[in-house]
């Protein structure tokens, strides 16, 4: 215990998270010449999900016309119209102040990040949106521009710093503890508030789009530390995603050039089962969640290929025309997909058709704060992926890292008037003790649970009975399986290995415990709603029921346990559907253009 | 190559706390699937052979470059790169050694 105050880092605001979030979060705060450290599980720049984004960043169509040039904008389209969009692809769960923020400074923050050198190559209109609003660039040259400032500003870093607890002082954030993966010291930071930028839980999944290191230690820290959790029974899928060969598994190549150029998604009796659920806009115009739903019945029912995805085609369109993409479309110029060389892996698309399923892509719920990025902790902030109600039960393409810029400056903006004329609090050296103890317990325990047996029980079970389509029975089981491995598994994982340095065994160890408690408060909220929403389907309850279920649900951790409650939606902008059943298949904004829904302002 | 036929990899270990400071090459055999990387070796070696193998990855599909390894002598993306028989994998050159193939990519 000696070394436990041997390395004490004090700050300002500590921002747990490098990348669009995080980053810019560090920036406002830097601006308003408060101090700041960027504490993150891996590299600045090469890590998280930010860089891996490809696509498009979302804009109200007006603005993408008018502030950035574009030529398809369209200027009948404003933030009003964009937060509709929100609403009715989100089901109706979003948190109305949230999204009104989101849609209100998008163009503000996007044009920053242009202005400090991102760049822009386009406009498209991806599907659920009805007007054109997705400025095409990289997450790479988003986050070569965030470097920029963050060096012009001299921020300060924590890198291969993976945080594993907060610390409070009478009810509030002061701080934080984690371990140096580089040399396996035990770090103990002292702040005067303390903004998320941790991003998604995917990995709990087998099967992702994510980056290896999403874990969910944010959301169950600040879950821990007295934060609310808001709609975390709605990971977002990704469809058509890539199920092998094993090293590309997840991989969004085959859902992307599906809705780029119009892949078929085939069952294995070449079925186009999409017309089932969404014949007008089929495989090219559907939103994720109903096309992972529509998959993942395929696969479960027994319709699925040898690899237990469904089967991406694009034989029906020539060669020549192939060829022609491989020149225009940037997802598989040449024939490459990232840095993959797709005739190396034997998936040249001229050649063989594709088997892939939904893989999750998206946290869509998460810690929930309001309109200035608060959490319900004082001193505790979360922005990006990691905060939940912008979305509500379904994100539209292009929302996220339009998410993570906004709210990383609304949330480092509040956390620098927050700290301002604040005396550095004290922590509890109780707290830290513990933590200390518990986090070197993996290290000092010999013979227990092997973290990669443990991982893989978590994840298979997370896709097997909490993947897009789930029932109670199977989510009882799953609940069952869960407390086992908490009361089994999780307090008795050891590493073989000792050393301290760069061990991944260990920092696993740490990761397992935050998978599982994520997933049981996705397991715990996926049973109570009785219900389909998109992008949770429940096999024994096919409609989403808006008579019953306009209602968030909120997970609270009291004595050890998630305590759930619902809240209902409350709008004053939005009008909400009205209260009825409706079948689930029905896209609905073809429903919406019938009527069903309308703003006020509109009136 | 088919499937499930084992390859052989040389894979760099140092473990700079044990006062070790030149390190030393050790091999491993690996089944082999068809479209397997450079990653997806040193993944099985740590799930299956030895958890305390040391490398660094993010994204997986050649974005976020933490993932940069020598393979015999040149740096290349472990998460892109086709594994081979007889590969010899080691640290990226230029940074300074964390231990096994993980170097110090930090700025900050
Ligand atoms: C393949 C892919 C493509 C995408 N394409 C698009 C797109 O085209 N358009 C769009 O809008 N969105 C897209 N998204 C979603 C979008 O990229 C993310 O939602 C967004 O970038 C999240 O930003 P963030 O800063 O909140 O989190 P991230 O960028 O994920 O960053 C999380 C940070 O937290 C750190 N961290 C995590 N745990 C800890 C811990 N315990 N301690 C310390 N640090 C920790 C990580 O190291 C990382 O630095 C895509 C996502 C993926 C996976
Ligand atoms: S893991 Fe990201 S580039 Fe290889």
């Amino acid at each position: 215990m000696t070394d436990t105050y041997k390395n004490v880092l004090e700050t300002d605001v500590l921002v747990i998270g490098s990348e669009g979030a995080g980053a810019r979060a560090a920036i406002e705060v830097a601006k308003n010449n408060m101090k700041v450290l960027v504490a993150t599980k891996g590299v600045f720049t090469k890590c998280g999900a930010t860089l891996t984004a490809d696509m498009d960043i979302d804009v109200p169509s007006k603005a993408a016309k008018e502030v950035f040039g574009m030529d398809g904008g369209n200027p009948e389209d404003d933030e009003l119209n964009m937060m509709r969009d929100m609403f009715m692809e989100g089901k109706y769960m979003n948190n109305e102040e949230v999204v009104w923020t989101h849609c209100s400074n998008a163009a503000k923050y996007v044009k920053e990040l242009v202005d400090w050198g991102m760049r822009l190559d386009g406009l498209i209109q991806s599907p659920g949106h009805r007007f054109p609003r997705g400025l095409i660039s990289t997450g790479r040259s988003m986050m070569t521009a965030l470097k920029r400032e963050v060096k012009r500003h001299k921020i300060d870093f924590a890198e291969n710093t993976m945080i594993t607890n907060l610390l409070t002082k009478d009810g509030k954030a002061v701080g934080a503890v984690g371990i140096d993966i580089s040399t396996g010291d035990f770090l103990v930071f002292k702040a005067k508030a303390v903004v998320l930028a941790t991003g998604g839980a995917m990995r709990i999944y087998p099967r992702t789009t994510a980056p290896e290191e999403l874990t969910g230690e944010g959301m169950i820290m600040a879950f821990k530390a007295g934060a609310e959790l808001v709609d975390m029974e709605f990971p977002l899928f990704l469809p058509a995603c890539l199920v092998w060969p094993k090293s590309m598994l997840g991989v969004d190549l085959s859902y992307i050039s599906s809705t780029v150029l119009g892949g078929w998604w085939l069952n294995k009796y070449g079925e186009r089962f999409i017309s089932k659920w969404d014949p007008k806009r089929m495989e090219h115009g559907t939103t994720r969640d109903i096309a992972s739903v529509a998959q993942m019945i395929e696969i479960l029912e027994g319709r699925g290929g040898p690899h237990g995805g469904i089967f991406v085609s694009y034989k029906h369109l020539p060669d020549e025309l192939l060829d022609w993409s491989a020149k225009w479309n940037p997802w598989w110029a040449n024939y490459m997909y990232g840095g993959f060389k797709l005739s190396d892996y034997n998936m040249d698309p001229r050649e063989v058709s594709y088997e892939a399923a939904p893989a999750a892509h998206y946290w869509n719920g998460g810690i929930r704060v309001n309109k200035s990025g608060e959490t319900n902790v004082p001193g505790l902030y979360a922005a990006g992926e990691v905060q939940g109600g912008t979305m509500g039960a379904n994100r539209l393409s292009g929302n996220a890292v339009t998410e993570a810029v906004v709210f990383g400056a609304v949330a480092g903006g509040s956390a620098a008037k927050y700290v301002k004329d604040m005396k550095q609090p004290d922590i509890d050296k109780e707290q830290v003790k513990y933590y200390y103890e518990n986090l070197h317990a993996p290290l000092n325990r010999n013979n227990g649970a092997n973290v990669v047996e443990v991982r893989r029980k978590i994840q298979e079970m997370a896709m097997k009975y909490a993947g897009p389509v789930r029932e109670e029975e199977g989510l009882k089981i799953l609940l069952e399986n869960i407390e086992k491995i908490k009361k089994n598994d999780i307090p008795n994982l050891s590493c073989s290995a000792k050393g301290k340095i760069y061990n991944r065994e260990w920092f696993q160890c740490l990761e397992a415990d935050a998978m599982i408690k994520t997933l049981e408060v996705v397991a715990r909220a996926s049973l109570m709603r009785e219900e389909s929403r998109g992008a949770m389907y429940r096999s024994d309850f096919p409609y989403t029921d808006n008579e019953n279920w306009l209602k968030n649900i909120i997970a609270t951790y009291k004595d050890d346990k998630v305590a759930l409650e619902t809240r209902d939606i409350k709008t004053s902008r939005v009008d909400l559907p009205e209260k009825q059943k409706i079948p689930y298949m029905v896209p609905e904004w073809e429903w919406a253009q019938k009527g069903g829904l309308s703003t006020k302002e509109d009136e | 190559m088919k499937n499930k036929e084992s390859v052989k990899v040389r894979v760099f270990r140092c473990t700079p706390e044990n006062g070790e400071d030149t390190g030393h090459y050790e091999e491993y055999n690996i089944p082999y699937e068809a479209g397997m990387t450079v990653l997806t070796a040193l993944d099985y070696i740590y799930e299956h052979i030895d958890r305390s193998l040391s490398f660094y990855y993010s994204c997986r599909i050649g974005k976020c470059l933490g993932c940069f390894v020598d393979v015999d002598g040149k740096p290349v993306l472990a998460c892109t790169t086709l594994l081979k028989d007889g590969m010899t994998i080691g640290p990226h050159k230029k940074h300074k050694l964390i231990k096994d193939v993980v170097v110090d990519f930090r700025e900050n």
